[in-house]
């Protein structure tokens, strides 16, 4: 045949080629491959669980963000309350203390006014006995001046 | 490393590049049993150097080198299965690592060009391309095989004989068939039928790129003179270069052609969904 062509040697080729590649399968590429691949789905499942256990923590995040939002508006509420709570007692306190304050003041002013209607009388009461007085000093002309100053004088004293 | 040290290394160097010249001028070569002509016209042919198979066979001195690769590459494959594979971590060493690429590679490649069917394309691809590589390289030793005329030879590259390329082209081109019969049953034979050059192209591609380094290094060898230093660089040129290049080219065009005739139709995939 032409350029030495042989299909008896091409054939024996063909028998070194199929028994070299089923050895290199079976002792080199299917072991390596296989060691390749079991890493390969170790590393994916540590991945798959790495992105599952970033999702469960993501969802416990989210879970304690809703808690913490919910608390927050609770908190929020009673903080209003209690803030209606102190303003409505303080504004209680406040009319309590202004009632008492006018209670107070009333008295003062009642029993202010009974001080000065007593001063009032008894002030009455002094001219008049200023004025008996006097008119006694009057009907008794008679008497030494000097004696009635001197008289005055003791009483003074 | 010292001044003195370098003077030193220098002057051994120049030395025996000056020993090297002067046996170069001085020996006038041994005896040849062939002109240039012949030995390049057998380096083609292989109509004269056999070699004898086990005593029943006389054949091509590549075929005694491709059964020689495949005896090799087999006893490294056994000694990495029984002493290094059972020893692999999850963080490759060195060698874990070159194994990983080499069978990452072809993987890869088959996935790439086939995504649909590739496990078999894979397997075939990592044997095609370590076959080709390693048998090109194995031209770089220079065993010596003794032919039944009882001369010696450097042992050639397995792919480097018409037959030998022939046998890989052909074999390239049944795993292609099979990958469109698979997947596509007897439409995928005729898609496959369809490249009917495909087998001629890539054997005669394959054959001629290694031979045209066989015959560069054969006439390199021939003459005594150009034996010194010089085959490093026509070894690295014509040898390393083409068993890298015709291993990526082989196993690259098998698997954009299995890739091709073992896509699935795309009405049938429409009458599935």
């Amino acid at each position: 045949m032409p350029l030495n062509i042989d299909i008896q040697q091409i054939l024996l080729h063909m028998f070194n080629f199929i028994i070299l590649g089923g050895g290199l399968y079976i002792l080199l590429y299917k072991p390596v491959k296989d060691f390749m691949d079991q890493r390969e789905a170790y590393f994916r499942d540590l991945e798959a669980k790495s992105v599952e256990s970033q999702a469960a923590a993501q969802e416990t995040k989210d879970n304690y963000d809703a808690m913490i939002k919910d608390i927050q508006v609770q908190a929020d509420e009673i903080k209003k309350k209690a803030i209606q709570e102190a303003e409505a007692s303080a504004q209680a306190t406040v009319s309590k203390a202004k009632e008492e304050a006018d209670s107070i003041l009333s008295a003062a002013r009642l029993n202010a006014n009974k001080e000065k209607q007593k001063a009032l009388d008894e002030a009455k009461d002094d001219i008049t006995n200023m004025a008996i007085e006097a008119v006694k000093k009057l009907m008794n002309e008679k008497q030494n001046p000097y004696d009635t100053f001197i008289d005055a004088t003791k009483k003074g004293m | 490393m010292d001044n003195k040290l370098k003077k030193k290394s220098l002057a051994i160097i120049l030395g025996l590049m000056a020993l090297c010249l002067a046996g170069i001028i001085f020996i006038n070569g041994h005896q040849k049993h062939e002109t240039i002509k012949e030995a390049m016209k057998d380096a083609v042919l292989h109509e004269h150097n056999k070699i004898s198979l086990f005593g029943i066979l006389e054949v091509n001195p590549a075929l005694a080198s491709g059964f020689i690769v495949t005896a090799v590459l087999l006893v490294a494959a056994l000694l990495i299965r029984i002493f290094v594979i059972p020893k692999f971590k999850t963080v490759p060493g060195k060698f874990q690592t070159c194994l990983e690429l080499a069978v990452g590679y072809f993987s890869d490649l088959a996935k790439s060009n086939s995504p649909h069917q590739n496990k078999f394309l894979g397997a075939y691809l990592f044997a095609a391309g370590v076959y080709i590589f390693v048998g090109t390289c194995a031209e770089l030793f220079g065993i010596q095989l003794i032919t039944t005329k009882g001369h010696s030879m450097a042992m050639p590259a397995p792919l480097a004989d018409i037959n030998g390329a022939i046998s890989l082209g052909v074999l390239s081109y049944l795993a292609i068939l099979s990958g469109g019969i698979a997947a596509n049953g007897i439409k995928g034979v005729g898609k496959t039928l369809k490249e009917f050059s495909l087998p001629i192209s890539m054997s005669f591609r394959l054959f001629g790129a290694l031979l045209s380094g066989l015959l560069v290094t054969e006439l390199v060898y021939y003459y005594f003179a150009l034996s010194f230093v010089l085959p490093v660089f026509v070894g690295i040129m014509f040898t390393l270069l083409h068993a890298l290049i015709q291993a990526f080219v082989l196993t690259m065009l098998t698997s954009i052609f299995y890739g091709e005739v073992s896509e699935k139709e795309e009405h049938e995939e429409k009458a599935n969904a």
